[in-house]
């Protein structure tokens, strides 16, 4: 993975975020919040369904989504051309930009778009993406998430969550308290770790969601992530849902490596993210990564206080993952 | 729009409002095409840098061709337009695609454009007439090349290469090369023996041209998108961020064989072309660098540079109008006449 986390040095790339959502969640609104709170900042918009961005300072640009596959040996690695061929145009340009924004079909999976800013290299030195934020509906998520899909075909709205570094859970006004604990349980459900923002017409707080950092290795420590979901106990028959490992000891380097790339290469289909801190013997720091499906980053980070607990915690969040396996192989690294 | 020479061998400068996307000249009639992602378009004359602008392509010019008599000029843009002109500049006719207009090849031998631009193919007359609409591209075509003989068009694009007939009775069949990954490049031999593509997927791929027997080059760090044959056909150059390789196409051809290399680059090469007389290649690169190479005599080999100049601005295209002279575009708009 290419994100380039030098401690101390600046990242001087351009933040770029993407936001999906179903149609009718509230993206363009949410976007034309930005827009206007954003004024006096050079920001481009890549649009992928018509929109009303109704700024004249912003540039827009329409995008029509070319996933391909990637001839690497990964078949989960997809990145998206038509991003590739625009961005890479829009960043030769004497104009610079102070940010992205990537508004994604109702439809679109988000793996492609967060996978090209690491697969091409063109891209990864020059924009940083800095998180996926995911607009949902208070009243029209759960029917969504509940949505029988047939045999073989993701059920969008759970992978857009499942990606999600934050949720803005929009037109709360349109729900009461118990439809909205409702909906907050099932996305926990789903991915246990995005700060859930909720809002009426789009109107969040932009410190909130954009400038997150989601994906640099730095913030996994600093924001210091809830890995564990409390209800775990009973969520047995979710297909999509997340593994959270917490265990105390050392791990062997070696074994880790072997589990951790084993893992990724027979179910990195299934692992959409993955997140950890983690105790190695022999070393005074913390390791630190974070994956999208195979594709991982990790260094050493923060050396851990004299008398701390060494404590592993981690998190898995994917399709048909099996608890039991997950926790028994990643115990068996530990020394 | 001509300023003072900006270095001692600067023959002439020439500015465009942006980075210069496109440059193609025509040696013969002492011609070039300049068209930036500003928008701007010209034709300079390569002897005292006289400008004449042409229309603007909003948001960019992506490409730009010469048809092989020099009459006409095409140019194309993210605006979907494709305008063409005559050697004067006068406007001859236009084509007005949706999408953008990423790719343009005239037939080698006849007065006839090939158009890539989304997932149309298009074919039109020496004026932008259509003569043909290939609508079924399987992606956003990325590159378009005639064969030698000027009888098929290729259409490069994810999946691999189509081909068409755009000749005689057999007008709209189609024949595939496939490969399953991105191609961003393609450049044919001129003896017509091979197709060759750069991809995505960080290899260039390689067809026999009629018997569309493959083979691929791997072992790149990155994506491929600058390619070149020298004008015999003899040596294929490729660049891959600051290194250049040249496979040689000699004897049986380039497989199992390893390629001269040559590295003088700090950064991605940008673009890279052949001197006329096949003697050297030259590449410019990010790093503001433009080095001229002296061409392979072997396999293998590792190649040592002619000469090499310093610029603080990157450079973003070139093309050679003699054995020693050379136009460089810049990064910031700017485009030079350099002589060696």
């Amino acid at each position: 993975m290419g994100l380039i986390t030098i401690s101390g040095m600046v990242d001087e790339r351009v933040p770029v975020t993407v936001l999906t959502g179903f149609l009718g969640a509230g993206k363009t609104t949410l976007l034309n919040h930005i827009l206007t709170e954003q004024h006096g900042k050079r920001i481009a918009v890549i649009e992928n369904e018509f929109g009303e961005v109704g700024i004249d300072d912003a540039i827009v640009l329409d995008a029509e989504e070319e996933i391909f596959e990637m001839n690497n040996g990964c078949i989960c690695c997809t990145v998206r051309g038509d991003l590739i061929r625009i961005l890479g145009n829009l960043m030769r340009r004497k104009d610079r930009f102070d940010q992205i924004l990537i508004e994604t079909t109702g439809l679109a999976d988000p793996a492609p778009v967060a996978q090209t800013f690491f697969v091409d290299d063109e891209m990864s030195a020059q924009l940083r993406l800095d998180a996926i934020v995911t607009v949902v509906d208070a009243k029209h998520l759960v029917p969504h998430l509940d949505e029988e899909k047939p045999e073989g075909v993701e059920n969008e709205a759970v992978e857009q969550l499942a990606f999600a570094d934050r949720v803005v859970l929009n037109k709360i006004d349109l729900a009461d308290n118990n439809e909205l604990d409702e909906v907050e349980t099932r996305i926990r459900q789903i991915n246990p770790l995005p700060p859930i923002i909720r809002t009426q017409h789009g109107k969040v707080d932009l410190d909130a969601i954009l400038e997150v950092g989601a994906f640099s290795l730095d913030r996994v420590l600093a924001d210091d992530p809830e890995f564990l979901d409390p209800d775990a106990e009973h969520q047995h028959d979710l297909s999509v849902t997340s593994v959270g490992i917490e265990a105390d000891g050392d791990l062997d380097i070696d074994r880790l490596n072997e589990w951790l790339g084993d893992l990724l290469r027979t179910k990195g289909t299934d692992i959409f993210r993955s997140k950890g801190i983690l105790s190695i013997a022999g070393w005074d720091e913390r390791y630190v990564f974070q994956g999208v499906h195979m594709l991982l980053d990790g260094q050493p980070q923060g050396v851990w206080a004299d008398g701390e607990e060494r404590r592993n915690r981690l998190v898995f969040i994917g399709r048909n993952l099996d608890r039991e396996s997950l926790e028994a192989s990643f115990r068996s690294c530990l020394v | 729009m001509t300023d003072a020479a900006a270095s001692p061998i600067a023959q002439w400068r020439v500015d465009v409002d942006d980075y210069v996307q496109v440059l193609e000249v025509y040696r013969d009639q002492g011609q070039a095409l300049v068209g930036s992602l500003g928008g701007d378009a010209a034709l300079i004359d390569i002897d005292d840098g006289s400008a004449t602008a042409l229309e603007r392509h909003e948001m960019g010019v992506l490409s730009a061709a010469w048809s092989s008599d020099g009459s006409r000029v095409a140019v194309g843009g993210q605006d979907g337009c494709v305008r063409i002109y005559d050697r004067t500049g006068a406007a001859q006719g236009v084509v007005d695609t949706s999408a953008w207009v990423t790719a343009l090849a005239w037939s080698p031998n006849a007065p006839v454009l090939a158009i890539g631009a989304g997932r149309h193919l298009l074919i039109t007359d020496l004026d932008g007439a259509l003569l043909h609409d290939f609508d079924d591209q399987p992606s956003t075509v990325t590159a378009v090349a005639w064969s030698a003989d000027g009888s098929r068009v290729g259409a490069t694009a994810y999946g691999g290469i189509g081909w068409h007939d755009v000749v005689g009775p057999r007008t709209g069949r189609r024949r595939r090369f496939d490969w399953k990954g991105s191609l961003l490049s393609l450049a044919m031999s001129p003896d017509g023996a091979w197709a060759c593509a750069g991809a995505q997927d960080a290899t260039v791929h390689l067809w026999r041209l009629w018997s569309g027997k493959d083979l691929s080059m791997s072992g790149y760090p990155s994506k491929i998108e600058r390619i070149g044959f020298r004008h015999d056909s003899r040596w294929l150059a490729v660049a891959c961020l600051g290194e250049l390789t040249v496979w040689d196409f000699g004897g049986k051809g380039p497989a199992g064989t390893a390629p001269a290399s040559a590295s003088g680059h700090d950064n991605h090469i940008e673009d890279l072309d052949w001197d006329p007389s096949g003697k050297s290649v030259a590449t410019g690169g990010g790093d503001g660098r433009t080095i001229v190479w002296a061409a392979p005599t072997r396999a293998g080999q590792d190649l040592s540079p002619v000469t090499a100049l310093e610029s603080d601005e990157a450079t973003s295209r070139l093309r050679w109008v003699s054995e020693d002279c050379l136009l460089v575009g810049r990064a910031d708009g700017g485009l030079v006449k350099l002589a060696l």
